[in-house]
């Protein structure tokens, strides 16, 4: 039983996100930073570069490359997690990755590499979501050229219903789990991945469910930047 | 149009490429101009460009004019090949390339026969990039220029300045080189602005 009188076990309705903190610029030796809680997920995320790629041959002469590391801490999930680069970690690595190659204006920086560092504190379901979120906001404060600022959000069914940004019980014991990245304003595509089954109109549902979350989250990390660059200008 | 001053962010709409033409800090895309980073939007009449200057510390690309911390590499008959490695006063690091060629006219104010004399491989130079398009040209005219650390090239211990000479503390050899008035103390954030008594008195 994972709804009850129309609303989730944690006593949020349908389509209703977890409670989200952005702040931006909290780390000093980085070039850009953000930490960012999302339910119970806290995620650090942390930008360098553009800097030269090295080993120098994977540098590419036309643009730079985007390198996005996401790493969960042993801390982070009930059981003690082994520390390190595992199946599940190098995956999200490779799709944050690609997902924020597209709005990055690369081909201004040939030859570099911009690492994107996300570190994953404490997880409950959707860190994937959290950490594309979260190095959008830190992509943005290190000054970095982007066509939009991206941002992620997930989809799932439960209990027969679809219903926004899944908990880590209704991840475990619902149907299905689908998170995605958009560039809001355009309502690009820049990450989907599915878990589960879901019927076409099903799928449908959840993906406009979806980027209604992501369109509430864009405005969050806005506000994040906004406060930072404020005071800023106050100076 | 949006207004002049107002805060913009990635992908916001600031005009159409009717009114203006794309500047720094923006992109054109289907005929309207936005914004690439945070910044403050300022039209330039003028120039009718739409210009969003950064309110975030941005990516570091090398331009003419910088003051620059690099290291000797290569010497040959008329260049010197340097990495640079450093920008004076910003704390990023360089996002584009980063190999520099000092030519031997641009070394001194006077004339330079051998230019071993004046640096060697491994040597902390302090510079100012004169042209960064193609290729990045440095020139270490002037009083400020030239060598901030040298090392034997004996035994490759750092040298200590003396009158006018460099002097190794260990193996006590004598080397000549083109150094700076603040050699050895580790100046690596001096900006160097351009003015006429950079010319005298070398």
């Amino acid at each position: 039983m994972l709804m009850k009188d129309g609303l989730r076990i944690d006593g949020r309705k349908p389509d209703e996100l977890r409670k989200i903190k952005i702040e931006a610029g909290v780390l000093y030796r980085a070039d850009g930073s953000c930490y960012l809680e999302w339910g119970g997920n806290k995620i650090m995320a942390a930008v360098y570069g553009p800097r030269e790629a090295l080993p120098r041959h994977i540098q590419d002469p036309t643009k730079a490359l985007v390198n996005a590391r996401y790493n969960m801490a042993s801390f982070s999930v009930e059981e003690r997690k082994r520390p390190g680069p595992d199946r599940r970690s190098t995956e999200i690595s490779k799709v944050t990755s690609e997902a924020l190659e597209n709005v990055i204006f690369t081909e201004l920086f040939p030859r570099a590499t911009i690492d994107v560092c996300i570190e994953v504190l404490d997880a409950e379901a959707g860190t994937r979501c959290a950490g594309i979120t979260a190095a959008a906001v830190a992509l943005a404060d290190a000054g970095i050229p982007m066509r939009d600022i991206p941002v992620a959000c997930a989809a799932g069914k439960v209990d027969g219903m679809v219903v926004l940004d899944l908990t880590s019980e209704e991840d475990k014991e619902g149907e299905a789990d689908l998170p995605i990245a958009i560039a809001p304003r355009t309502e690009e595509i820049l990450l989907m991945q599915m878990d589960g089954h879901l019927t076409y109109q099903e799928f449908e549902e959840a993906l406009e469910l979806a980027i209604k979350g992501c369109k509430q989250i864009a405005k969050l990390q806005k506000e994040a930047l906004m406060k930072k660059y404020e005071s800023f200008e106050e100076e | 149009m949006m207004k002049d001053g107002s805060i913009v962010f990635p992908g916001e709409k600031v005009a159409t490429a009717e009114e203006v033409m794309a500047g720094e800090g923006t992109y054109e895309e289907d005929g309207i101009i936005r914004a690439s980073v945070i910044g403050k939007l300022k039209i330039d009449r003028k120039a009718l460009k739409a210009i969003v200057q950064p309110l975030t510390s941005m990516p570091l690309l090398l331009k003419k004019g910088d003051t620059v911390i690099c290291e000797v590499k290569q010497i040959g008959d008329a260049m010197v090949i340097v990495r640079i490695l450093h920008v004076a006063g910003i704390k990023r690091q360089i996002a584009g390339e980063k190999d520099g060629a000092i030519h031997i006219s641009n070394v001194s104010q006077e004339f330079v026969e051998d230019l071993s004399k004046k640096f060697r491989i491994g040597d902390i130079v302090r510079a100012k990039i004169i042209k960064a398009e193609p290729a990045i040209q440095l020139s270490t005219k002037g009083r400020e220029f030239g060598v901030i650390k040298a090392f034997c090239t004996n035994c490759r211990n750092a040298l200590i300045r003396k009158t006018n000479t460099l002097e190794c503390p260990v193996c006590g050899r004598k080397e000549e080189r083109k150094v700076t008035d603040d050699y050895g103390m580790g100046e690596l954030d001096k900006v160097i602005k351009n003015g006429d008594k950079n010319k005298k008195g070398e």
